[in-house]
């Protein structure tokens, strides 16, 4: 059963993110917990990414994933008068429940990277795309369950919480890692506390415009689903 | 002979990950330094204003930032500088161990800096072309669909605009509802015209076998220099760092080794490593003066 064992590979994936910050801990000095971390980061990357390179997709399902990465990455300048509000979340994770969870962790995890390219990478970019990436693929995963995903409010409440714990999660270990070389409880927890803000602006935005726009986007993917006959065995 | 922004993408690659991974690791403050020092002369070469932009506005308060949590948050330490209300002391050491990690921080974003523009999208994609070429196929469309979208996102807004639905005025609430609607449109739009394309690219024959790949970057002799000359220096580096010349102590004192033969062969082998670009690019302008007679020629 390949489902099954996808689904086994990404528990794999969410557990090695801290087991290797631990191992990290013990094995590291200075900056050798970031590297662990940033080489564990890319290599889950790297696997997800093979996966996809070996596995069958028809080229009608790679454009459309394409063109939803330059979706999500276009719709961080749609509100450009407000730019607190970055709709990439609620693209991704509404790409994950259309076209899948595996499309969806593509989709997420390419944004960034694509964003970064034309941003500028950093650091950060491995931290950034498996953050992204796993919240789509999890909230993916969550809300294609019908009894969930048909609950509007409670399904964008759960976007928005996934994605504050997984992406703010993800992305603020990686500056803990790089800023406070001592990982004091202190100094920790003065670099989550200064990226509360920023987490909690993105979760809540994409749990609003998740309500706001989730059902309608959801069946144009559908649509084009049943019409063009892709990801039909998801 | 070319300028290490024109090199093979290989080439500016192993070099970029030698400086930033070394750039990350050490500590000891002759190596930082020389780290430091050459990102920002490399960043000032190639972006000019940028650079000193980006160490006045961003490292400078970044390294009293970490500075700062360091000091305030660590309390190890023998050089106790003065007590705070809660009984903790302030002292030298975490202070000094936070303008150095503040310090490597700031070089390797300045590495970063001088990255984003040496490497563009077209290096990234080949390095990425033969290995992941699914992937990269997608990264490729993308990036051509986001110029395209962002055009369309434009059209599609000034006419929503017309119609007094714009995402510029009115309450929050409406201003979302009618940028949900810009982004739905964009979004029907754009898959109708991805699902035309790969249609399109199947006709032309996509994915059939023997597909060669195109490249437009050749090896020179120059490029195997470079890359040679960095690996030996990596070597070197590592090995002088396996016998204890970048090592340092930060908690609760600050101790580092004496300077031997070792270590000066260290450093001197880790600054030719950070300034290889520098070096590259400025023997490269050299040699264009003299070719050209001090002409100024069109670059290329």
């Amino acid at each position: 059963m390949p489902k099954k064992s996808d689904k086994i590979s990404l528990i794999i994936l969410i557990l090695l993110v801290p087991a290797v910050i631990i191992c990290g801990y013990f094995f590291g000095s200075g900056n050798g917990y970031y590297i662990t971390a940033g080489i564990v980061a890319a290599a889950a990357l790297l696997v997800f990414f093979i996966s996809f390179e070996r596995g069958k997709s028809k080229t009608r399902e790679i454009t459309a994933v394409a063109s939803m990465t330059a979706v999500a990455v276009v719709s961080r300048s749609l509100f450009y008068m407000l730019p607190e509000i970055k709709p990439i979340g609620a693209v991704v994770i509404i790409a994950a429940v259309g076209f899948g969870w595996k499309s969806g962790f593509l989709i997420g995890s390419l944004s960034m990277f694509l964003s970064n390219i034309l941003f500028g990478q950093g650091i950060w970019t491995p931290f950034q795309m498996l953050g992204l990436g796993l919240s789509a693929a999890i909230a993916g995963i969550i809300l294609s369950n019908k009894k969930i995903g048909s609950h509007r409010i409670l399904s964008s409440i759960i976007g928005g919480i996934v994605i504050f714990i997984v992406y703010g999660g993800i992305v603020d270990t990686s500056s803990v890692l790089i800023m406070s070389s001592d990982l004091s409880v202190g100094s920790v927890a003065a670099v989550y506390l200064a990226g509360m803000p920023y987490n909690g602006i993105f979760a809540v935005t994409t749990a609003v415009l998740l309500a706001l726009f989730g059902k309608s986007l959801s069946e144009k993917l559908e649509r084009v689903k049943v019409k063009y006959g892709i990801f039909e065995n998801i | 002979m070319r300028s290490f922004s024109q090199s093979h993408p290989i080439t500016d690659f192993v070099v970029y990950i030698s400086v930033i991974v070394f750039g990350m690791i050490f500590r000891h403050p002759v190596l930082l330094c020389i780290s430091f020092f050459s990102a920002f002369v490399y960043n000032l070469m190639i972006n000019g204003k940028r650079a000193v932009k980006l160490l006045f506005c961003m490292i400078l308060p970044l390294t009293v930032f970490i500075t700062a949590v360091n000091g305030l948050t660590a309390h190890y330490g023998i050089t106790r500088l003065f007590r705070l209300a809660n009984g903790n002391y302030i002292c030298l050491e975490p202070i000094v161990y936070g303008a150095v990690t503040g310090i490597s921080v700031s070089a390797v974003l300045m590495w970063f800096s001088s990255f984003n523009t040496v490497v563009s999208s077209d290096k990234i994609m080949y390095v990425l072309g033969r290995r992941l070429p699914k992937i990269s196929l997608l990264l490729t469309m993308s990036l051509r669909f986001v110029p395209l979208y962002r055009n369309k996102l434009r059209e599609i807004s000034r006419a929503q605009t017309g119609l007094g639905k714009g995402v510029n005025r009115g309450k929050l609430s409406e201003r979302l509802r009618n940028g949900c609607k810009i982004l739905s449109i964009l979004i029907s739009w754009a898959l109708e015209g991805a699902i035309e394309t790969s249609d399109s690219m199947k006709c032309r024959g996509y994915g059939l076998k023997n597909a060669t790949h195109y490249s437009d970057y050749f090896m020179f002799k120059s490029d195997i220099t470079v890359i040679t000359a960095a690996v030996i220096c990596d070597c070197g580096v590592i090995a002088g760092a396996a016998k204890g010349a970048a090592f340092v102590i930060y908690n609760p004192y600050f101790f580092v080794n004496d300077t031997n033969a070792l270590s000066a062969v260290t450093f001197t082998l880790y600054a030719v490593l950070c300034l290889l670009p520098c070096i590259l690019d400025t023997v490269w302008h050299i040699r264009r003066t003299i070719l050209t007679g001090g002409k100024k020629i069109e670059a290329d």
